[in-house]
């Protein structure tokens, strides 16, 4: 903890200023003078490659967060428990750099509550002031890449084109001196913080970064690193390799030529770094059941991030009422013969049915972290400390079933042409009800999916019964 | 000799006879009623060529239709047999014929050659006898024209025509199942408008590439930039030996400005 020179109180960074502040004499101070001469907590010389931080842990999802700071925090950042965090010192291989918080608690709760006006079907509880006030400044891990292209080119390139009976080709090789270089392409570098959320924040401009100094992280916690960057490598490179494409295609003489396919050798693709650094988020969790809500506001541009499910009341009430002009327009101005009606019930029974079946395999794959890298490689590389995670074997999903048995039979119907309109009728009124019941599912599978396990059935220490 | 001829005069008897008594039955077959309204100047044309209605229901049909005859013209059509592809073409021409062209009425056709009934209109009558509500009507009736009712078609015409009458009179008429599907599906319609609808607000976008480097360091530049020809290689492939044939338009031809609706029996 750092403590005012003048008056002995806590220092804390203060957003608007970039500096560190004391609430209590309204000293500011340049957060580097506080490198080498801490108060309470020994900050280290600089080729020492660690800084002090108390770490804490959730008793109940075992997830970790760090803080220069010594107090207790109330509640859970990961899985939304209100709960005693146990706490410890440790050393924390010192980031080299950090991008400090542009945006302050009011901005982000400003950003959050213009995001929350357009999510017509949220919650309630989710644009609660007292809930929105829960924003925790967290600064992420992640891994920037220093990507370098240098040395002399030499690509194949082809021109194309017709004479007669015969299209010729002709063969050039395309030369040049390429100097490229791409500095801070960045890839989350924390487990516990979502892929997809990770992606959606960025971008973060690294042009605002500076060198780290713990006395950034007062007044805000941290993540740990606990990802290689070696798995975001080949993907850092990859962008690179693509952008430089990109342009190289665009700059004459090439620009008249069609490229082969281009390696990450032929450009001579190198990662010269790769640097720990922190991104600030502004983190929020609504937890629900055994499901988990994060929302998230990027520190530095303002952007919102938000997993946001749909309260079913909210929606049946809104859908009711869209009904009524559209009940109006179908009954006063379309002719619905009986034959018409039931094709469009099986239509819409199909399009029901795939949605639903979308909706269950995505769900799955979020489950299982089928597209997050970082909870890949903790599965795999995690050690002692993960437990596997078990995820029951996929059953049909009940209303894709449902909708597609209502299809055939409408289908059925609408093939035989019966001349009783009873038919045509009672198989609409039932594709119908099988269609709201498996909207039902729908709105059940949506919300499992804007909502996320908790993380404690992913780590040990965890309470399952949490 | 004398017996041959005697013979040969019954043989003739008899097929005078056929021809005679033919004559008379498809001269009752052919046989259509018309009345006409002295106040209004509409009329009533009942055409029962199929011979599917006795005297006493044409009669109570008759009394119905000159209701109707206080609001536009109108027709009643039976058929076993025609050339038109379709019960509505059938229904539409006759119209024509009947009334000419654009005049306000409306047409109720039973159709046994292509097993249907409809409901033209046109004129001021189509204005109120919509395509939906001819539908509508021909929905609540056809089933007494079914074997449901024993072919009932006097019941499912003079049911038309009440019904008719009740539209014509400014009054409502029942169409349960017709609101009840419009509900249902508008339900649904909804659910789904709702649910794009949440799919477009809640998701978040990934940056493109150019944005995500706009906020790195980044450069590319390519000194000396140049093409070395290497070599050429070529492969045969003869144009394609499709033409085109001449083209060809053409308007279509005139239409019927009614409409109605209505439904296999």
């Amino acid at each position: 903890m750092l403590t005012c020179p003048n008056c002995g109180g806590n220092l804390r960074f203060d957003i608007p200023s970039q500096q560190l502040a004391c609430k209590q004499c309204q000293s500011q101070f340049d957060p580097y003078a506080f490198d080498e001469k801490t108060s309470d907590a020994k900050e280290e010389t600089a080729s020492d490659d660690s800084f002090e931080a108390t770490i804490f842990t959730c008793p109940q999802c075992g997830g970790e967060i760090l803080s220069t700071d010594n107090a207790a925090t109330g509640f859970c950042s990961f899985c939304g428990a209100s709960t005693i965090l146990y706490s410890r010192l440790t050393r924390e291989k010192r980031p080299a750099y950090i991008i400090p918080f542009k945006k302050t608690k009011e901005e982000c709760k400003q950003a959050y509550a213009a995001r929350m006006k357009k999510a017509w079907f949220a919650p309630k509880e989710l644009k609660d002031p007292a809930y929105i006030d829960s924003f925790r400044g967290i600064y992420m891990p992640y891994w920037a890449f220093y990507i370098t292209q240098k040395g002399d080119l030499s690509l194949p390139g082809k021109k194309s084109y017709r004479k007669g009976d015969y299209i010729y080709t002709d063969h050039y090789s395309l030369t040049g001196n390429l100097n490229a270089y791409y500095k801070g392409l960045s890839y989350d570098a924390s487990s516990s913080f979502a892929d997809n959320i990770s992606e959606a924040l960025a971008p973060y401009d690294v042009k605002g970064m500076k060198a780290f100094t713990p006395a950034y992280l007062s007044g805000f916690y941290a993540d740990t690193a606990d990802v290689d960057y070696k798995i975001y490598q080949n993907d850092a490179e990859a962008s690179a390799v693509h952008e430089t494409v990109d342009t190289i295609k665009k700059t004459k003489p090439f620009s008249s030529y069609t490229l082969g396919n281009i390696s990450n050798n032929m450009l001579n693709t190198h990662t010269e770094t790769v640097d720990r650094t922190m991104f600030p988020v502004w983190f929020l969790s609504y937890r629900k059941n055994d499901r988990v809500a994060y929302a998230t506001v990027n520190g530095q541009t303002g952007k919102v991030v938000a997993d946001i499910p749909v309260d079913a009341r909210k929606y049946v009430l809104s859908t009711l009422l869209l009904a009524v002009p559209i009940f109006l327009i179908l009954a006063l101005c379309v002719t619905l013969l009986p034959s018409w009606l039931l094709l469009a019930c099986a239509i819409l029974s199909v399009i029901s049915a795939v949605t639903c079946g979308i909706e269950h395999s995505s769900i799955r794959r979020k489950d299982e972290n089928l597209d997050d890298r970082g909870k890949q490689y903790q599965e795999l590389h995690g050690g002692q400390n993960r437990i596997p995670v078990k995820i029951p074997k996929p059953k049909a999903p009940v209303g894709t079933v449902l909708s597609l048995i209502a299809t055939a039979l409408s289908m059925l119907i609408w093939f035989l042409h019966p001349v009783s309109d009873l038919w045509y009728y009672i198989t609409a009124v039932f594709t119908l009800v099988i269609i709201l019941v498996t909207f039902i599912d729908i709105i059940k599978a949506y919300n499992q999916l804007s909502t996320r396990r908790l993380p404690q059935f992913d780590r040990q220490g965890g309470d399952d019964r949490a | 000799m004398h017996k041959i001829l005697n013979k040969l005069n019954y043989f003739f008897i008899i097929v005078f006879s056929i021809i005679i008594m033919g004559g008379s039955v498809i001269s009752v077959q052919a046989e259509v009623t018309t009345v006409k309204n002295e106040d209004t100047g509409y009329r009533l044309i009942l055409d029962d060529e199929a011979d599917f209605l006795d005297d006493a229901q044409e009669s109570a049909l008759k009394e119905k239709m000159s209701e109707i005859t206080e609001y536009c013209n109108v027709a009643l059509v039976t058929t076993t047999w025609h050339t038109e592809s379709s019960t509505k073409n059938f229904a539409a021409n006759y119209f024509d014929d009947a009334f000419g062209p654009h005049k306000s009425g409306t047409i109720f056709v039973i159709d046994r050659d292509l097993n249907e009934i409809y409901l033209y209109s046109d004129g001021n009558a189509h204005k109120t006898i919509t395509n939906s509500r001819a539908y509508s009507i021909t929905d609540n009736t056809y089933v007494y024209a079914t074997s449901d009712h024993d072919y009932d078609y006097y019941t499912c015409a003079y049911k038309t025509f009440e019904q008719v009458l009740a539209l014509l009179q400014g009054k409502r008429i029942a169409e349960p199942m017709r609101y009840l599907c419009s509900a249902l599906l508008a339900i649904i319609l909804a659910a789904f408008i709702n649910f794009f609808l949440i799919m477009f607000s809640s998701g978040s976008r990934k940056p493109d590439m150019d944005q995500v480097l706009a906020g790195t360091y980044t450069n590319v530049d390519i000194q000396n930039a140049n093409a070395h020809f290497v070599n050429q290689t070529r492969v045969y492939d003869p144009p394609s030996s499709s033409s085109s044939s001449g083209g060809h338009s053409g308007g279509g031809g005139g239409g019927h400005s009614g409409g109605g609706g209505g439904h296999s029996i």
